[in-house]
């Protein structure tokens, strides 16, 4: 028998449903069945009340673009240690790229994700298929047994779709199953990947990726996006004419969604300095020049969503030459703060956080929002509260972080999933 | 009334416990090395200190050489140092053992100094951070060959007594030259001009972010330049890609009479070697003792490396103004 849960004395926040004041909601089974504003006394028919003491109760947020190391490599982090870390981060929904080992290129690895995070002690785990069979760009995967089986869009991991045959087709074919397809990976065939080519580059004497392979790969895909008309996602635009590209396009009135990476809306090249792995990311760190047009594209709407890109990596694949280390970094514990960081470089708090809800919810057709008969996902935080963040405090197991010593603010203090309490700050 | 110094004398002295690159140093730090180097290169081989006495130096090259690391190892004995030669090709290297694996072993046979080639930028940086002993880089990939630079800036001082205010044209695959980076960075520190010469494909516009000239035609790089130094060339692996051919090279940037007429008259010609003759360098030119002055080089490799070790050994404390 279910139980009805009142949380009350909070400060609702979705600007999708047009709440920013105090209220409350009641929770029934694994769904919201009221909201109501000031502190009414609905309380009287909850079995359980809780107090949010004024802390901000936000739909839960949604992480759109997580590397799973399960299957393939369970030692950096397991699906369920993936399901943990993002709760605490007050991720309810994470979203994974299919790029594990081996990719999730058929049904039955769609399920093995939900299934292998089941016990209700973390995010709702879901996943994108693979368009390619093994990511490798050269024959389709069943898209339409993949749909089937729940994924929720499809992508390529981080390697590009291939040659443009194999994507036209890939593209014309992924219109039939109605879902969103993630594009503008850059060519990764350019240069060495981990560097941005350029001053540092040059410097380090690296060969670097050229700054255009980026808005290339935009343009060439919003080309065929005009060609198919297939629903596309570009998910991780992380440079000024890439960012550039996508406005022009969105004037033009392609129906595209895009978004970025919070490294790179926080961190820019500098951040390699001495050959520094932890900052070796795909695609690279920019300038900040890059860094800038990143943050106004969230700030005025050019880009939808905001994602962690969290990508745990452990030491031994690290603590190596640059050249050799693994792009990637942890992100699930510390994105909903440096997220809020953006509100001091001119992101409107309301756009942040549709950037991690509504938005995310939009792409990929998810029920979210603090409204009636919605799934209770639902994050409750103190926005203000400074916080330091910090290697130390991180619960990951892989340590791959680019954070270390910087102040901010917006502690998590439970997430719900599916009106289950997944965690609860001590 | 306000006396202006030459770079050099900013920081006289030497505190780093290692060498990694020239980029961390300052111009009094490699006027302090290219001092003690012209000491070295007038005495003759016995009357050297033996400054690295009791030392054990290890030379540790994950990558072939020949010259360079029977430059280090010479250069290590006259100043009384025992040398032990890695050879990683047939190490636990090629087992699979990880680089900071490689340096925990190397650690516990308390190594005074470490020479290391490594086919990777910032490899040999890595390496120092883990070992107690002073670290020397011997070429990390693409990145930075300290010593070869220093030689080079010596054999330039010894000829034109300064390097403050020439211009020196470096010609060739400035992409792939640690030589060239290195050189560079110190040329400018020490108040040269600095013109890179090479197709688009061998030399990124990126570099001029370096505060060097840029050039893609020989004709007009080669102009007046004090110095001209040419780089080698990888043939067998560009040939097709990066540049057509090796004959195309030569046609267009290789080195031969006319070009160096171009060069101020007492111009010198270097290389790093070893050298392709005919590919970027004619072979009358590279054999032209009144203006080549690429065996010098290689002599005074053996004196910058050890006024390298002994900088290392006494840690010398900088001064600000240099000593008259």
């Amino acid at each position: 028998m279910s139980k009805r849960t009142l949380i009350r004395n909070v400060h609702l926040f979705d600007p999708a449903n047009g709440h920013d004041g105090p209220g409350g909601v009641v929770l029934y089974g694994d769904r919201i069945v009221a909201v109501f504003g000031g502190d009414s006394a609905i309380a009287a028919d909850a079995d359980v009340v809780i107090d949010g003491q004024g802390a901000t109760l936000l739909p839960g947020l949604i992480d759109s673009r997580v590397h799973l190391s399960e299957p393939g490599l369970e030692y950096r982090e397991t699906v369920g240690e993936t399901a943990r870390l993002a709760a605490r981060g007050g991720i309810s929904t994470v979203i994974a790229q299919p790029s594990t080992a081996p990719a999730i290129d058929r049904p039955q690895a769609v399920y093995a994700v939900s299934h292998r995070s089941q016990g209700g002690k973390g995010a709702r785990m879901q996943t994108l298929g693979a368009l390619t069979v093994g990511c490798e760009g050269k024959e389709l995967a069943e898209l339409g047994l993949l749909a089937e089986a729940g994924a929720l869009g499809f992508s390529n991991g981080t390697a590009p779709v291939g040659p443009l045959d194999t994507i036209s087709r890939a593209l014309n074919y992924a219109r039939s199953t109605g879902l969103t397809v993630c594009l503008g990976q850059m060519d990764a065939v350019w240069g060495e990947p981990g560097v941005i080519g350029g001053e540092l580059a040059a410097r380090m004497g690296l060969g670097g990726i050229p700054a255009l392979a980026e808005v290339m790969s935009i343009e060439r895909d919003l080309r065929l996006v005009e060609m198919t008309g297939v629903q596309a996602h570009f998910d991780m635009v992380t440079s000024a004419e890439g960012v550039n590209a996508i406005r022009d396009a969105k004037a033009r009135g392609l129906p595209i969604t895009a978004g970025t990476g919070i490294a790179h809306a926080t961190l820019t090249d500098i951040a390699i300095g001495d050959y520094r792995t932890h900052a070796k990311l795909h695609p690279p760190l920019r300038p900040d020049r890059d860094r800038l047009a990143v943050v106004q594209g969230l700030a005025d709407g050019t880009l939808d969503t905001l994602v962690s890109d969290h990508r745990p990596i452990d030491t031994d694949h690290k603590r190596v030459p640059f050249e050799q280390a693994e792009p990637g970094m942890v992100g699930l514990e510390t994105f909903f703060s440096l997220a809020l960081s953006l509100e001091d470089r001119g992101v409107s708090k309301a756009r942040l956080i549709s950037a991690l809800t509504s938005a995310p919810a939009r792409v990929f057709a998810l029920e979210s929002g603090i409204r009636p008969n919605a799934p209770a996902d639902l994050t409750l935080a103190d926005l203000d509260r400074p916080r330091r963040l910090s290697e130390a405090r991180l619960h990951s197991r892989c340590r791959n972080f680019n954070y270390e010593g910087i102040p901010a603010r917006g502690v998590v203090l439970k997430t719900y999933v599916g009106g289950k309490l997944v965690f609860e700050r001590a | 009334m306000t006396q202006s110094f030459p770079p050099a004398t900013i920081g006289y002295g030497f505190s780093h416990a290692h060498l990694l690159g020239i980029d961390p140093l300052k111009p009094g730090e490699i006027a302090y090395l290219l001092d003690r180097a012209a000491y070295f290169a007038e005495l003759e081989p016995g009357e050297a200190p033996d400054a690295l006495a009791g030392s054990t130096v290890i030379n540790l090259f994950f990558e072939n050489s020949t010259r360079t690391r029977s430059s280090f190892e010479i250069a290590a004995q006259r100043l009384g140092a025992d040398v032990v030669n890695m050879d990683v090709a047939t190490s636990s290297v090629k087992k699979g053992e990880t680089l900071i694996d490689t340096a925990d072993t190397l650690n516990a046979m308390r190594p005074d100094f470490l020479v290391v080639r490594h086919g990777q930028a910032g490899a040999v940086k890595l390496l120092s951070r883990k070992l107690d002993a002073h670290v020397l880089n011997g070429g990390d990939g693409k990145h930075e060959h300290p010593t070869q630079a220093l030689a080079d800036a010596l054999t330039i001082r010894r000829h034109k007594g300064k390097i403050d205010g020439l211009t020196v044209a470096i010609c060739g695959d400035i992409r792939h030259s640690r030589v060239a980076r290195s050189n560079l960075l110190l040329l400018q520190k020490m108040g040269a001009r600095v013109r890179l010469i090479g197709p688009p494909t061998l030399l990124p516009n990126s570099y001029e972010a370096l505060g060097v000239e840029v050039y893609h035609r020989m004709d007009e790089g080669l102009r007046d330049v004090d110095i001209v130094m040419m780089l080698r060339l990888q043939v067998e692996r560009m040939a097709g890609t990066l540049i057509p051919s090796g004959r195309e090279f030569f046609r267009f940037y290789g080195l031969d009479r006319d070009r160096l007429a171009l060069a101020k008259p007492d111009a010198l010609v270097m290389h790093p070697g070893p050298m392709n003759r005919g590919v970027e360098i004619a072979s009358d030119i590279a054999d032209d003792l009144d203006q080549s002055v690429i065996r010098e080089q290689v002599e005074m490799g053996v004196a910058v490396r050890m006024a390298c070790f002994e900088a290392l050994a006494t840690r010398r404390a900088p001064t600000t103004l240099r000593a008259a």
